[in-house]
């Protein structure tokens, strides 16, 4: 467990995991995360299908179905989310916190108008009174730069395109103002060209209402335009957690260094050859005992057949970042590791 | 070698009404060539018609125009003949494991190309052809006997690619082939399509939405707009001085890893984001871009601008 933060962080994740039943006995869909969110922040996550990132979200939100067992504790402004009785999580959850689903299509209802998708939770929580709900939503969505809002909340899902569409999920989850919006891969399905727009949206909406962002995505590309910090997670696990700069600069995994060497990219020079990352990810809830990165590593040693646990990545600067590795050599060392 | 290996001509792909939509024209007066042995990558966002030019080429969807392949045109073919050049024309699809009858064994799969086109082939000899081919796209004698759900995505893009190749086809066409795959997969994807172009000396048809990514494959890019041809340029001139405001546009929203390079761009902020769904047939005359394109000026609503030669490919556009 890394130390206790400084300042109160909005939203502190510790030890966090979550075990589903399996045939064979239980099995981890994520272990011994560790997270914070500081006020106003954007935390990237990144990793590829199947890693956990929307368990993540999921757990985060007390989505999980019965069946699921979490450990760890979530912590929401010092107050224990996990095992908190249903009341009080039903106001932290759904007014404090809120999570835009990853798919805009079928994360809205196909049969209702926008305006009553967007205002019902609103209306329910807030006790707001209709007119008051409907307004508030046709402000958002101009704030979020959908024209003619007022028209558009008498719409219906499939009369707007994808862009409005996730545009409107994003209002939606700012409806009761939360101090933290999850993100699940909200531009995945999106063309570059409205994905470049909902980012600047983002941005915009950071900026001026200061809310903080878990944003999730598989795209160390799109992060760069968005995150203040990221982590990187790998079959369950985070992996490494550095303020971006750091992260993208020098990143100190290997994976990180690998999955930044095997994005094809505009800004390298023409006919520059991919790194290739060989063999490919775990199946989600695979065990292993050591690193579940060492059978794709080219660092891998004996020594990563014991888990390596979370440290500070460079010891003269603890607050440039953590990683979970055993390679303790120059982070210059991981530029040559890929071919 | 330069001989010319496909020269499309006008093609036009219309789609009849259906439940709730209009008839429309997704693919309006396509024209290009692609030379033996080279690549041409297709580019442009959600419905601009990148697969309906897929399908036309294989005649899944009805089309006019002409689309010479081997001195003959394949949108006239009778069925025997068409079949005859499906041994010189494969495709491969976005999804792998769909794209694999789940009921057969990976031999039988990969190997059916030649029981079809070569039945002079003793099993043994068609086992061992089969062999070979997994080993050149990175796989190995033990996944002959194994059936698609044990493979992962990455793992059946390989098997679909391999596929494709058995009959030694001379284009090959992608459609996305790499846009459900994992991201450290996609490398060992787009490394080994790169490879086999140039050993195999296969003419390459690669759609993708994601430019990076037809950076890394294709000598020549085409940017199409609503089902029409904006800029057909070298890969030198389209990532370094793309002309058209399209291609400008698209290359801006690119998101690149490294924080401290310049934010992907929006078309523009005060321009709709996409073009309009619903009727995507295209205006009569004038600019289809020109809702969107920063750059517009009167003559792009009055004058539809033809596709003329420029330094290092070709330009739909009136700015000079
Ligand atoms: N079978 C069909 N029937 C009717 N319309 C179709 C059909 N297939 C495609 N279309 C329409 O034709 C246009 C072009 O579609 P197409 O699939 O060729 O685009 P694309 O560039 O491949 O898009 P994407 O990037 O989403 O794959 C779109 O407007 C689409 O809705
Ligand atoms: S712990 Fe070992 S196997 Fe794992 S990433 Fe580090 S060097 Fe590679
Ligand atoms: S013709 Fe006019 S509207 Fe079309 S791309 Fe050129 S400048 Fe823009
Ligand atoms: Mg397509």
């Amino acid at each position: 467990m890394s130390p206790e933060p400084r300042h109160q962080a909005l939203l502190s994740v510790r030890g966090l995991g979550v075990f589903r039943p399996g045939p064979g006995g239980e099995v981890a869909a994520l272990r011994d995360i560790d997270l914070d969110l500081q006020p106003q922040e954007c935390l990237g996550i990144v990793g590829e299908s199947g890693c956990g990132k929307t368990q993540l979200l999921h757990a985060l939100m007390g989505l999980q179905s019965g069946n699921v067992r979490l450990a760890g504790s979530v912590r929401f402004r010092g107050e224990e989310l996990l095992g908190a009785s249903a009341q009080r999580l039903a106001l932290v959850r759904g007014r404090r916190l809120a999570l835009v689903f990853q798919d805009a299509l079928s994360a809205l209802n196909p049969y209702l108008r926008i305006a009553t998708q967007m205002t019902e939770g609103a209306r329910a929580q807030l006790g707001l009174s209709r007119r008051a709900a409907w307004q508030r939503a046709a402000t958002l969505l101009e704030s979020l730069q959908i024209d003619a809002p007022a028209r558009r909340l008498r719409q219906y899902p499939h009369e707007l395109s994808g862009g409005m569409r996730q545009r409107v999920l994003i209002a939606m989850a700012l409806m009761c103002e939360p101090d933290v919006l999850l993100l699940d891969e909200p531009t995945t399905a999106l063309d570059v060209t409205v994905q470049a727009q909902v980012l600047a949206v983002l941005r915009e909406l950071r900026a001026r209402s200061g809310v903080a962002m878990i944003f999730v995505t598989h795209d160390l590309g799109v992060l760069a335009a968005i995150a203040d910090r990221v982590a990187v997670m790998y079959a369950g696990r985070i992996v490494e957690q550095a303020a971006a700069a750091h992260l993208y600069a020098t990143p100190r995994h290997p994976y990180t260094a690998g999955l930044l060497h095997s994005m094809p990219r505009l800004d390298t020079p023409l006919d520059t050859r991919l790194s290739t990352i060989p063999g490919q990810p775990p199946r989600s809830g695979a065990t292993s005992t050591g690193c579940a990165f060492a059978p794709r590593c080219p660092l891998a040693h004996e020594r990563c057949t014991q888990l390596p646990v979370l440290r500070c990545a460079d010891n003269q600067f603890p607050a440039n970042g953590t990683v979970a590795c055993h390679y303790d050599g120059p982070a210059q060392g991981l530029r040559e590791i890929w071919p | 070698m330069n001989t010319l290996l496909l020269e499309v001509r006008g093609l036009q792909v219309r789609y009849p009404a259906g439940h709730g939509s209009q008839a429309h024209t997704a693919v309006d007066g396509v024209s290009f060539d692609l030379a033996a042995g080279a690549s041409l990558g297709l580019v442009g966002e959600s419905g601009s018609g990148k697969s309906s030019i897929a399908r036309a080429l294989l005649r899944l969807v009805p089309a006019s125009g002409s689309v010479m392949f081997e001195g003959r045109d394949l949108l006239r073919l009778s069925g025997t003949q068409l079949r005859a050049t499906r041994e010189h024309l494969q495709i491969i699809f976005q999804d792998p494991l769909a794209a694999l009858d789940p009921r057969m064994r990976i031999s039988e799969i990969v190997g059916e190309p030649l029981r079809e086109f070569r039945p002079q082939y003793s099993a043994a000899e068609r086992r061992h052809q089969v062999l070979r081919m997994l080993e050149r796209v990175g796989l190995d004698s033990s996944h002959l006997d194994r059936y698609p759900h044990e493979f992962s995505g990455g793992q059946a893009q390989r098997i679909g690619i391999a596929r494709a190749l058995m009959l030694k086809p001379r284009l090959l066409v992608c459609d996305e082939p790499v846009a459900s795959l994992d991201v450290s997969i996609t490398a060992q994807i787009v490394n080994l399509l790169s490879d086999l172009r140039r050993e195999l000396d296969l003419g390459l048809l690669f759609i993708a939405h994601d430019l990076a990514t037809v950076r890394q494959v294709c000598e020549r890019v085409m940017v199409l707009y609503r089902g029409r041809v904006m800029e057909i340029s070298s890969r030198e001139q389209l990532y370094t001085a793309a002309r058209h405001p399209y291609t400008r546009a698209l290359l801006a929203a690119v998101p690149v890893p490294d924080p401290s390079h310049a934010l992907p761009q929006a078309v523009t902020a005060s321009m709709p984001e996409e073009a309009p769904r619903g009727k995507a047939s295209v205006a009569a005359s004038g600019c289809v871009f020109r809702q969107r394109c920063p750059q517009v000026f009167a003559r792009c609503s009055e004058e539809t601008p033809a596709l003329r030669v420029a330094a290092g490919g070709l330009v739909a556009c009136h700015l000079p």
